[in-house]
């Protein structure tokens, strides 16, 4: 495997997440998770022992616990590491610096698992206890599965202070990685950014947005014009998918709530069954979503977006004709 | 702080079929200006 395959996460300190990832990215020939997990330690050593003068064990632990997640090809198969950069696991004094490492996680064979990490991972523990202890098994089979169960995870994750719900998607087949951005963030790297939409998109743009940081009138506006095109069409892509998701998770609890309704009253039985069927043509859309963002066919891409504007136009369009007062001249 | 995740799956057979990530894009920075950080990098 070859990188730009590897997908890197952090939680903590912005400077040393970012410049981490900058770092890594500039550090050519890391192909594997097993090679990227011992560079980001390398490089957090470095810079902990420079900016603590040579003595990293004196980090200040309050507010300062840097962890990643590095997804994607390893030197066998396809892994997750988590890697914790200071040493420091939760408030408790007693986690030393010389603790720091990393750790693969590991995956129970025909079953999922996985990480979080983040101030948000207490909400995400308490949601997925609540889940099992009410008898909700969460079954993860296919990748509209687990982006589904991601999307829900997340938002309760976003209750906690520090986090909000501007989600990021990424996704690491066999074949090929891709990341899904939310559309008003924009990377602080300009290059990692365009590369980001070009791999997205799969339209022939490079050249143009490469004036993005041209000092040249003409290229440059250019650019930023098409920039701003190309950002409504992934942005399209990503409302259109994340609508859906918030579709499924509604659809989810929905079934949820009728069969427990529905055993103690027959009259509810066809709504749930009904539900279940739209959960099914739901999941089915997200799948497709899915193969269309690994496809990086922007024929397809445009075709997912539009498909959801023609249900979201069919939905409003049956709304007014029932509710709506006829429109004043 | 943030939150980040990664949950995968793995076949019987022992191969891993895929992985999903996601990430908010809150940092702790505010102090510094970097609140719309993003997190999550290809590399």
């Amino acid at each position: 495997m070859i990188g730009g395959d590897i997908l890197f996460l952090g939680t903590g300190d912005g400077e040393v997440i970012d410049g981490t990832a900058r770092d890594l990215r500039n550090q050519k020939g890391i192909a594997t998770i097993e090679e990227a997990s011992q560079a980001a330690l390398d490089m957090t050593h470095a810079r902990y022992v420079n900016a603590t003068r040579g003595k990293p064990e004196t980090l200040p632990r309050k507010g300062f616990g840097v962890d990643f997640l590095i997804g994607g090809p390893g030197r066998n198969d396809l892994g997750i590491f988590e890697i914790n950069t200071t040493g420091f696991r939760g408030p408790k004094a007693h986690n030393k610096y010389a603790d720091r490492g990393a750790n693969l996680v590991e995956l129970p064979k025909g079953n999922w698992g996985g990480s979080f990490k983040g101030s948000a991972w207490g909400h995400i523990n308490r949601y997925l206890d609540g889940q099992f202890e009410s008898g909700r098994p969460i079954i993860i089979e296919t990748l509209a599965d687990a982006l589904i169960e991601m999307h829900d995870l997340s938002l309760r994750g976003a209750r906690d202070i520090g986090v909000n719900d501007r989600l990021h998607y990424g996704i690491i087949t066999p074949s090929r990685t891709v990341r899904l951005v939310h559309p008003s963030v924009w990377e602080g790297d300009t290059q990692a950014h365009i590369e980001q939409v070009v791999n997205l998109t799969g339209l022939n743009v490079a050249e143009v947005l490469n004036g993005m940081d041209a000092d040249e009138c003409e290229r440059n506006s250019a650019a930023i014009d098409l920039y701003s095109d190309i950002r409504l069409f992934t942005g399209g892509f990503y409302f259109a998918l994340a609508s859906e998701l918030t579709s499924s998770s509604n659809l989810k609890r929905e079934y949820t709530r009728l069969s427990e309704k529905s055993l103690r009253d027959e009259s509810y039985k066809p709504r749930f069954k009904e539900i279940g069927r739209r959960r099914l043509e739901s999941h089915a859309r997200i799948q497709e979503g899915v193969d269309v963002l690994i496809s990086r066919d922007p024929h397809k891409l445009r075709s997912f977006i539009m498909g959801a504007e023609d249900r979201r136009r069919e939905t409003i369009g049956k709304l007014f004709e029932r509710y709506a007062s006829p429109e004043s001249s | 702080m943030t939150n980040i995740g990664m949950i995968g799956r793995r076949s019987k057979e022992g191969h891993m079929e895929f992985i999903t990530a996601i990430a908010d894009s809150q940092g702790t920075d505010i102090k510094n200006g970097l609140r719309e950080m993003l997190f999550l990098r290809c590399i």
